[in-house]
Formats: structure tokens, sequence, C-alpha cells
């Protein structure tokens, strides 16, 4: 009865067909038909109009331009920093380790308005203040106190896939190579990144859809700018199309708070598609990873 | 002056320590480590590479204190347990790896890595990556990636432990060709005696503890082996405890059983005499002058390649023996005289 | 030859430098805005705050609820974990995005997702033969915290389930055991450790948990009250000391998670 072949629509657990599997697979089942549920049901609050009209809006091209922006200088920045630090957390051990480490995961799971909160006042605390004034730029209610905004959380996602993807690679190979004769740096961009450079895509795909997904510390950080003063924007920000818009989140918000549930909800369905995307890319990116050096 | 030179070497890594390690290598010698698996191999190479702090002693390369110079000031070269060849290198360069980053002209690259891979016969892969290869064909790469940078010292962790054992004696030759070919300093480090003496020049000897024991030629460490331990890890099978006293030329041992055993070595006090399997005469018929004569009953007799081995009960304990493939059959339950000759017996102090 | 401090020796010390100088980078920058909170907020006033009765509610109210929440979606996700983990699933690249989803989603859309969801059957017939209320009410609060974190924790068990390697299973099946007895006895004591990181994780998740409930529940003082919310709420009404120190009050709880899933050494990273 339990086959091997049976593996199919069937539940089992290693080919085995059981009451037990069946029960396991059951629960999957339900929450796959609650999320499925969850997601279909908000087409009854949309339509066709919705995006449509959603389309027509003079701020809503401007808004993909400046979520596609922000997220992207939040993923380069948010690389920047945690690839190396990444690397350190992996491989070396230094004093205060466990420390950092704990700040890193703390990131993950900090309330979204307490991070805008903390983040708005340490902007405003008088020394950071007046190297800001120094250097003439505004992060508060400003567009880069967006890209700061988004930073903490994909900063958090990143390092983590970054370190596991340093993790999977054996120091030996960087032993060798530097028995060959280069320097711990060189080892570094002539072996373990190119090894690793599945496992740095990973992360910063993570990084980028999760500062596009980030909401709340940017909304208490830098409030709105659809409706600010054409004259309060760079010309930076004119240039690139990208001033008086929200980032998707906030709008998506605003929508709802004024009560144009269509639109509110069509642009959920886009994050939706957008985030569906990345999560595919990412499952099939795991898959290939066990494939990728085994010389299938 | 010697290649490599270990003076007192002392690591500790949590629980596990080694200290106390003196080892020199010659130029041009291949030198085996072998220890039991545990013993801290691996680790004494990672210190050699300075992957560790060290807390006492000095590794010199050429007379040159390399205590406190990175890894690829050292002139070492590494070939890692599974020989951690860069996956998404292919054969060629991987083992022009080491030449590109020496900022060698390009001609010169070319003309070395095909040299060498001419060498190691291994030419008709330089497209394949390390995935595509077999545990021979990656170990060529990973032994010519090392010599490329004609370095002072290969260190080799392992290398024969991930070929099937069919191809490992094979390959030790190879090994072995290769190092005399290329004149160059090889520590090779294994758990198989066996592999050691198809290769080494000398051994060294390491016990579970991490300690050195012995570091001597093939012929020292099985003629004369410092301690029981090297003894059996050179299959010496049967040691026997017992109290040497002089008796010239040589020295006579009272066994446990109150049995007296020749010996060609003169010593006394307490002592472990070494028998080795095919060192053991059968006796056709008892001859009651002969010395060092047992008598015993087998208990079990098993198919070797060389012969049998045959497994005797006697009065001071089990022992082993090999017989060769010609000699008469003998059965289990069977009694027989064994016989050991007083230059074979081996003696170590206790 | 060199001398120990030749410049390669100095450059391979500056690499390591650089590579932890980042780490201590963004450490330093995270207790900098920790500090200038504390330092702005004042020790008398933390102190004020803390005795007040009101942070206390949210704080007991956010304890409970992302307990319970964190619970019931660990009932519900380690066996669905295990089915994954285990079972290959037909169009299993698509059942595993919409399971994970929720995970990367903006929790934002969720929150939208959700206001949908409970106008539609069978949502809606459901909390009203209940008598459940959802919106402005702290069940609502639970429903949002537990979609959010199922999710994250089908994903975490998931990649508890897949270090438990099969062969012991197999063996385990091979000695005589059921599906059930291995999978009490051999599987979830061997995968005991990352589920309880995965527990406090998702935990401290939902008690993260704002944007969706301030779009879902909606924020009205004294009847959802949760620290998140509470927080966005004060910042909004001007009372910023009240928002301060729930803040630090958030942040404490979230590093006292974080210690025990480093201490419990649970597999955290669950995508590569």
């Amino acid at each position: 009865m339990c086959g091997r072949e049976a593996a199919g629509f069937f539940p089992t657990i290693f080919g085995r067909r059981t009451w037990f599997a069946s029960g396991v697979c059951a629960f999957a089942v339900l929450l796959l038909m609650a999320f499925a549920w969850l997601f279909i049901s908000g087409s009854r609050l949309t339509s066709w109009e919705g995006f449509a009209s959603l389309s027509r809006q003079p701020w809503f091209w401007r808004s993909v331009k400046l979520t596609l922006y922000t997220a992207l200088a939040t993923t380069a920045l948010a690389a920047v920093l945690g690839v190396p630090a990444a690397y350190a957390l992996s491989r070396f051990d230094f004093p205060g380790k466990k420390a950092a480490e704990v700040v890193f995961l703390s990131l993950l799971v900090l309330p979204a308005s307490s991070v805008g909160l903390m983040l708005m006042v340490a902007l405003q605390y008088p020394p950071v203040r007046l190297l800001q004034d120094s250097l003439h730029i505004r992060i508060v209610h400003s567009l880069p106190g967006v890209v700061v905004a988004q930073l903490v959380l994909a900063l958090a996602f990143g390092v983590v896939a970054w370190r596991v993807a340093f993790d999977q690679i054996h120091p030996v190979y960087e032993h060798v190579g530097r028995t060959l004769g280069a320097s711990s740096g060189r080892v570094f961009f002539n072996l373990t990144l190119p090894m690793a450079g599945k496992g740095i895509l990973t992360g910063a795909i993570l990084a980028f859809s999760r500062a596009m997904a980030e909401f709340g510390a940017v909304l208490i950080l830098c409030s709105t700018f659809r409706f600010r003063d054409p004259g309060r924007f760079s010309a930076v920000s004119k240039f690139l199309g990208i001033d008086r818009a929200d980032i998707l989140a906030v709008a998506m918000w605003m929508e709802m708070e004024e009560g144009q549930m269509e639109r509110g909800m069509a642009l959920a369905f886009i994050m939706l598609g957008l985030t569906a995307v990345f999560v595919y890319v990412l499952i099939k990116m795991k898959k290939r990873a066990f494939h990728e050096y085994t010389g299938s | 002056m010697n290649t490599l030179e270990v003076e007192n070497l002392g690591v500790r890594l949590g629980r596990f320590s080694l200290s106390g390690i003196h080892l020199s290598v010659r130029a041009g010698e291949y030198l085996v480590l072998l220890g039991p698996t545990g013993a801290g191999k691996t680790v004494l190479l990672e210190c050699l590479l300075g992957l560790h702090g060290l807390e006492t002693g000095s590794v010199r390369v050429r007379g040159r204190d390399v205590g406190r110079l990175p890894l690829e000031e050292r002139g070492m070269a590494y070939v890692p347990q599974d020989y951690a060849l860069f996956p998404h290198l292919t054969v060629a360069q991987n083992i022009t790896y080491g030449l590109q980053v020496r900022k060698l002209p390009k001609e010169e690259i070319r003309r070395q890595t095909a040299a060498m891979m001419e060498r190691l016969d291994i030419g008709h892969l330089a497209g394949r990556f390390p995935a595509r290869l077999s545990g021979g064909e990656k170990q060529r790469t990973a032994l010519g990636r090392a010599l490329v940078t004609c370095p002072e010292i290969i260190l080799l962790d392992e290398p024969l432990s991930a070929l099937d054992e069919n191809r490992c004696y094979e390959y030790a030759r190879w090994l072995k060709q290769t190092q005399q070919d290329a004149g160059s300093t090889f520590l090779h480090v294994c758990h198989s005696f066996e592999e050691a003496a198809c290769v080494a020049d000398r051994v060294a000897v390491m016990n579970d503890h991490g300690v050195m024991v012995q570091i001597g030629t093939l012929d020292e460490i099985i003629d004369q082996p410092a301690n029981r331990f090297v003894a059996r890890f050179t299959l010496c099978r049967n040691i026997l405890p017992g109290q040497a006293e002089k008796n010239t030329p040589g020295a006579r041992i009272l066994l446990d059983n109150g049995m007296w055993l020749h010996a060609g070595r003169e010593i006394a006090g307490p002592v472990y005499a070494g028998i080795r399997p095919e060192n053991i005469l059968l006796l056709e018929k008892r001859t009651e002058a002969a010395e060092n004569c047992f008598r015993g009953r087998i208990i079990q007799v098993s198919r070797r390649p060389a012969g049998r081995e045959i497994r005797v009960a006697t009065g001071c304990g089990e022992m082993v023996l090999h017989t060769p493939a010609s000699a008469a059959r003998h059965e289990i339950g069977q009694e027989v005289d064994m016989h050991v000759p007083r230059d074979k017996v081996i003696v170590m102090k206790a | 030859m060199s001398g120990p401090w030749s410049s390669r020796v100095l450059k391979s010390h500056s690499w390591h430098a650089l590579l932890a100088g980042t780490v201590a980078c963004v450490v330093a920058v995270a207790l900098f805005i920790t500090l200038a909170n504390t330092l702005y907020l004042g020790w008398h006033d933390f102190y004020f705050y803390m005795t007040k009765m009101r942070t206390w509610l949210s704080f007991t109210n956010t304890l409970w609820t992302s307990l319970l929440s964190a619970f019931l979606s660990l009932l519900l996700a380690v066996p669905a974990g295990y089915a994954l983990s285990r079972h290959r699933f037909p169009f299993a690249d698509a059942v595993q995005t919409i399971l994970f989803l929720p995970v990367l989603i903006s929790p934002c859309a969720v929150g939208v997702f959700l206001l949908a969801c409970c106008r539609a059957i069978p949502v809606q017939p459901l909390t009203e033969a209940l008598g459940l209320r959802l919106d402005h009410a702290l069940p609502g609060v639970i429903l949002a915290q537990c979609t959010v974190i199922c999710s994250f924790g089908i994903l975490l068990s998931k990649t508890a389930f897949d270090g438990v390697a099969g062969k012991f299973e197999h063996v385990s099946h091979s000695l005589g055991a059921g599906e059930a007895g291995t999978f009490f006895r051999v599987v979830l004591p061997m995968a005991k450790n990352g589920l309880f990181a995965s527990f406090v994780l998702m935990w401290a998740r939902a008690a993260a948990e704002w944007e969706s409930l301030m779009i879902f529940v909606g924020a009205i003082q004294g009847r959802t009250d949760v620290l998140p919310l509470a927080v966005y709420l004060d910042f909004t009404s001007g009372r910023l000391g009240f928002a301060l120190s729930m803040s630090l009050l958030c942040l404490l709880l979230a590093m006292t998670g974080m210690v025990a899933v480093r201490l419990l050494g649970g597999r955290h990273h669950v995508w590569s």
C-alpha cells in the first residue's frame, strides 16, 4: 500500500501513506486555503476600475519610481554595510561578538513604530542635527529619510542571509588560496564572494523586498509627501520624477484612510504580486543552490 | 638547514591541546605524520599554517621564523583533506590561481600551467570544473595547484582518504614519484601505517593524546619502536609485558606466566616484548632444547592474501601469527608449538 | 626576508579591521540611537512613565496577546512545517509561495487583506455566530498577529525539520515505530531547539506587529492597547514621553527575546 510511487496527490511521508501523514498535510492544506482565501477575498473590495483609477492618479507612477529607487538605494547601502559585517560575523571571533549578534537579530523584531520614533529622536539630537546642518542635508521628513527608515529592517534581513551564505563556504578554501600567495582581501574577492554569489543575491532580494514593504518607520520618520509644497523638494528628486509622491505602502495606507478602498486594495494587490515574484524566485534559488556545485 | 623546524610547539583549543611538539623536515624529504584519528594531526598542520595562535614554541621555514607571518608569506602550500578545489574555477584556472596572484607575466603563467598539467597528465581536463572530476583527478589537480607555486614545503592532509582502497596505493606511489621528480618537500598526514609505508622517507608518530612519540625512518620505527603504542601502530600484534634482566649478549625477559623469553637487545627493568605475527614460526615437532618456545591451541584461522592468519591461545594470552599460503593447513582446536628467533623479539621500555 | 611587521601583515590587519569595523559601526549606531533616546527622555521621565498604569496595561496586553498568538500559530505551523519538509506537494513551489508570502509582504497589505477578508464568508458569519468582535478589539489584534507570524512559523519550523536527516525516521520505522511514534519520539525531540527558537522569534515578531493592526483593527485608545500601537497613538497625539518610554520597553522586549534565541542556538536563518 505504501509504495514510493504513491507520492503524488495523496499525502505521504517518505512515500508512506498513513493517517498521520494525512493529518499533518491537512494542516498545511488548511493554512494554504486560509492564506489563499485571505488574498482572494480582497478582490471583493476592488475591481479593474480600481486599478484604472489608480494608474490615472498623478502621483501613482512617481510613487512606483520612488519605491523602486529608494528600495534600490537601501539595498545598495545594506549590502555595503551588511556584506562585510556578515563576513566578519561568520569568520572571526572578536570581543562583543555575541552582543553584536543580538543587536543584529533584535533589528528583526523591533516594532516599526518604535524604530521610526527612535530614529526621529536620534536624528534630531543636537550633535546629529548640527552635523546635518553643516552638511546641508535633512533626513527627517525628507526623501533620504525614507532610505534611512527602510535600511533598519533591510539590513537585518540581509545580514542574516549573507551570514548564512558565508557560513556555507568552508574557510579551508580561503586558507588554500592564501597558501597560494593571495592576501586575505584578495581571497575574499576572488574566491569567497564568487562562491557565495547565490547567497549574496538571495540576501539582496530579501533586503530589497523588505525595503519595499517597509511602511511604519517611513510614515513616522518622514510622514507623507504627496501634499507637500513642491518647493520643498530638491532638484535631484524633481529630475528623477519622484517628488510629491509616497512609497507604495504609505500610499496604500493613505488611500485606506481617505476611504478610497478600491484604490487602496488595488495597491495591496500590486504589492502582493511583487512580493509573490520575490518569494517564488527565492524558493527557486534555494532549490537550485543544492545542485549548484554538486555536478549534476 | 632543515626546510621545516618545529620546536616545542604548544597550542590549546578549548579542551583539546597539543604540547611539546618537536619536528624537523629536511629538504627534499617525504615525511609522514602518522597517528590515530583524533590525535590532533590536522590541528598540528593548521598550527603550522598559522590558523591557531601558538601558546609556546616556534615554527621555522628554512631558518626563518614564520610564527608571526600571515599564511601567504610562509612558503607553505596546503592540500586539505577533500582537496578544496575552488568549485567556481576550472582545473586550469585552479592551477593558474597561485601564479596570477604572484602577478607573473601572462605568457609565463600560460607556459607554467601548461607544463604542470602536462607533467601531472591532466591536460585533457583543463576546462572541466572540479565537481565533474574523479577522486584521483581531483588529487592531481590539487597537487598541481600546490606544486606550481614552488613552495618550500607542501602539507598534505590525508590526501588518500577520499580515494577508494583499490586506487589508494596506486596514487600513493604516484605521490611519491611526483615528490621525487619535483624534488620538493612533503609533509603528509595520515592514519594508516600501510599508507605511510608506501611513501615515507621518515615517519613521525603521534599518539591519541597529541604527543609526538617517535620520529625516524621506517626501519627505525619498525625495528625499534619507542613504546607499545608505536609497536601496535606498526602492526606488531603480540605485545607481552615482562621483567627483563641482562643476559649478555642480549637479555632475558620473565613473562607473566613464568616463562623466559630471550631477546637480542641488552636491557633491564620492566619492559614490553613485541613479536610480529610474521616472525612467529610454527614448529613441526617440539624440541625441548629450543628457547622462546610457546605451546597453544588454535582458536581461529582466517585467510589473508599472503597466507593465513592464525590466532592461538597460549599461557601468556592470545597470540597472532601469519603463515605463508604454502604452509600446511591447520585446524581449529589443534595443539601447536611456536618459536620466535631471539633477534626478532622487539623490546621496549615499559 | 620580511620582518614580523611587513607591509603585507599590516595590510591583512587593516582588512580585518575594516570587516570588524562595519560590525562595530552598525552596533555603535544602534547604541547611539538608544542612548540618544534615553538621554532625550531622561531618567526621571522614564521612571515617571514607567509608574503609569497605562504603560503597564499596554505591556501586559502585548505580552498576553503575543504569547497567545505565538502559541496558536505554533500549533498550526509545526505540523504544516513538517508536512512541507517531508511531503512533496503537487505544485510545491506555488504552494510554498503562497504559504510564505505573509513573511515578506508589507504587514500593511496584510492588514488591508484582513479587512476585506473579515467581511467575507466564512469569517463574518463565524464571528457573528460566536459574538466575536474583530475591529477595535483584542481578538482582532490576535488574528492579525497570527496571520503574520503563522507563515513565519511554517518557514522556521520547516527549516528546523529540514535539519533533521531523514535517516533517523527510516531507522525508527525499521525498528517498528509508527508515523506518529516516530514524529513524537524521534523527530520532535531532535528539532526541539530549533522549534523553541522559532517560538521565541514568532513571539517577538507578534509583539512587534503594528502596521497590520493599524489598518485592520484600528487604533483606539483603551481598547486595543498594545505597545507598538500605543507608541504610534501617543506619538501622533504629542505625548512623546509615553511614546518614547514604551519604545524603550519594546526594545527591551526584543533584546530579551533575541538573547533567548541566541542561547537556544536555533537556526534563525530561513531562506538560504
